[in-house]
């Protein structure tokens, strides 16, 4: 007789495509991220900038 | 306020962050020459779902960002970050925390990627698909699903 696979990962996935996430996964979550991005070796740039202030100013919306 | 593990310390962009950028004029090579006065009381205004954060690092602001769901929600948005100009004094790094930060944010709103508009250089940019993340040529951001 055969078992029935179920991919957790993909099962947990849709949950959350339809549900969101709880505060448990979202803090379960950070904590993993916020490992997984110690272990970065490569050097924040000195200028880190990123954005465009011009159209948040002028109300150019670019969606 | 809430104090992180590097001793950076968070807070909503208030008069203090707000003041704080203006000694970042003093800098000989600051490369963008933002009003975040301007800037940020325009975002305010249009964006009551925008996420703000400035960071702190020995009572000395660091680092300063703020960002939005897009449109339908689907993407959640950091639009503008700036850290402090080297030349003003060595500073810890800022993008981890901000990343987190965002990450938390984006699940709480249910947005299935985060983008990252506009990088400044092609440093930056790589910078930031060192975690992952990959740049749309059309549109100017790099996005990474938050699943």
């Amino acid at each position: 007789m055969a078992n029935n696979i179920i991919d957790l990962n993909k099962s947990k996935k849709n949950k959350r495509e339809k549900h969101g996430w709880s505060l448990e996964e979202i803090k379960q979550k950070a904590k993993e991220e916020a490992a997984e991005f110690r272990k970065n070796s490569t050097p924040e740039p000195k200028d880190l900038v990123s954005g465009d202030m011009d159209k948040i100013i002028k109300g150019q919306d670019d969606e | 306020m809430s104090v992180l593990n590097n001793k950076i310390t968070l807070s909503e962009i208030n008069s203090n962050a707000l003041n704080a950028t203006r000694l970042w004029n003093k800098s000989q090579i600051r490369i963008k020459d933002w009003d975040w006065f301007e800037g940020y009381s325009c975002f305010k205004f249009r964006y009551p779902k925008r996420f703000e954060m400035a960071l702190w690092h020995s009572n000395k602001l660091i680092g300063i960002t703020m960002g939005r769901p897009t449109f339908y929600g689907s993407a959640m948005r950091l639009d503008i970050i700036e850290a402090s100009p080297s030349d003003l004094g060595d500073r810890p790094s800022i993008f981890e925390s901000v990343l987190v930060a965002y990450g938390i944010y984006a699940r709480l709103v249910n947005a299935k990627q985060i983008r990252i508009m506009n990088p400044v250089n092609d440093a930056v940019k790589s910078y930031y698909e060192s975690f992952g993340y990959k740049y749309i040529v059309k549109g100017d951001y790099l996005y990474k699903d938050t699943y």
